[in-house]
C-alpha cells in the first residue's frame, strides 16, 4: 500500500464530516466512541441518521455489566415500538418478550428461534429463570472475550505506556500510525481470540453457567445462541 | 434526523422500572426541551471535549485547546 495511513484519514475525514452533519442538524453538542471492531457485531450498517442502529448497539451493550443490561432491554422495547421484528432478540422483561413474539407471524419465528433459542420457550413456566440464565452466558462470554483480550494487551501496555502518553498530544493519524508501529515492534498479539480459541472461550462460560446458575444441559440446549452469534 | 419518535406508555413505564421515576420523566419530555437542557449543560459547565486534538487527560476540552 503506497500510503498505509489513507485509511486513517479518510475515515478521520469522514467521521469529522459525520460529526459536524449530526451537530448541524441536531443542533447538539455530541460525543462519539469509536470501534475498530465493535462486540458481537458481525457486520453492520449506518441507519438513515449515518449512526449504529439500536440493533448494533444492543449487541454491543451485552456485557458482563450488571448496568448495560437495562440498555439491551430499553432498545428492545423501543426497537418493538417502532415495528422492528428483531426486537425479540434484544428484549428481557417477560411480560414485553411475550408481547412482542406474539405478534411475529409464524414464517418468521423459525429464523430468529434460531439466533435466539430462548425465543422458543418464551410461554415456558420457566421463562424468567432462562432469561436469568441466558443473560449469564452471555456475560460470561464476554467475560472470556475480554480477559482474552487483556492477556495480550498487558504486557504490550506495561511496555508502551510512556511512549504512548508522550503521543496523545499528537494528531490522530500521527498517534495511529506510532500505534501501530508500536505494535508491530512489540508483536501485540491481532486476534486474541482466536489465539485463545473461541470453543475454549464458549466452553469456560458454560461451565460458569453451570457453577453459577446451577444450569441442566436440557436449560442450556435451550438458551445458547450459536457461536457466530456469541463471539463473531 | 427523523424527529423523535413517540413511544407507547408501556415503553415510559419500562424505563421508571429499569432506570427510575426521573429517568422515565426525562425521556418524557420533548426532545427540543430535553436538547436544550443538554446544550445548557454544555455551554456552561466543564465537558471536555474528547475528540480534542488535546485531550482531556491534558488538559485538553473545550474551550482550553
Amino acid at each position: 500500500m503506497s500510503d498505509p495511513l489513507g485509511f486513517v484519514r479518510t475515515f478521520a475525514r469522514k467521521m469529522a464530516q459525520e460529526s459536524a452533519r449530526f451537530a448541524l442538524t441536531s443542533g447538539m453538542p455530541h460525543r462519539m466512541d469509536i470501534y475498530g471492531k465493535p462486540p458481537r457485531v458481525a457486520s453492520w450498517s449506518a441507519d438513515a441518521d449515518g449512526l449504529a442502529p439500536r440493533h448494533v448497539v444492543a449487541l454491543m451493550k451485552r456485557t458482563d455489566r450488571d448496568k448495560d443490561w437495562p440498555f439491551v432491554d430499553s432498545l428492545g422495547a423501543q426497537m418493538h415500538d417502532r415495528g422492528e421484528p428483531e426486537a425479540v432478540l434484544h428484549l428481557q422483561s417477560p411480560e414485553w418478550l411475550q408481547r412482542a413474539w406474539n405478534s411475529i407471524p409464524e414464517d418468521e419465528r423459525r429464523h430468529l428461534i434460531r439466533r435466539r433459542p430462548l425465543l422458543a420457550c418464551v410461554e415456558s413456566p420457566r421463562l424468567k429463570r432462562l432469561l436469568l440464565l441466558e443473560r449469564l452466558l452471555w456475560k460470561a462470554v464476554n467475560a472470556g472475550r475480554h480477559a482474552a483480550y487483556y492477556a495480550c494487551w498487558r504486557e504490550f501496555s506495561r511496555r508502551a505506556s510512556p511512549i504512548r502518553s508522550a503521543l496523545a498530544v499528537r494528531p490522530f493519524a500521527s498517534q495511529h500510525a506510532a500505534l501501530l508501529a508500536l505494535c508491530r515492534a512489540h508483536a501485540l498479539e491481532p486476534d486474541p481470540i482466536g489465539r485463545l480459541g473461541r470453543a475454549e472461550i464458549l466452553d469456560r462460560a458454560r461451565r460458569e453457567v453451570v457453577a453459577e446458575g446451577a444450569a441442566t444441559d436440557e436449560e442450556l440446549a435451550s438458551i445458547e445462541p450459536p457461536a457466530e452469534e456469541m463471539l463473531p | 434526523m427523523n424527529a423523535a419518535p413517540e413511544y407507547s406508555e408501556a415503553y415510559y413505564e419500562l424505563i421508571a422500572r429499569l432506570f427510575g421515576e426521573d429517568r422515565a420523566a426525562w425521556s418524557r419530555l420533548p426532545r427540543e426541551e430535553r436538547e436544550r437542557e443538554l446544550r445548557w449543560y454544555d455551554e456552561n459547565l466543564e465537558t471536555p471535549d474528547d475528540l480534542a486534538e488535546v485531550p482531556p487527560e491534558l488538559d485538553g476540552g473545550v474551550g482550553r485547546p
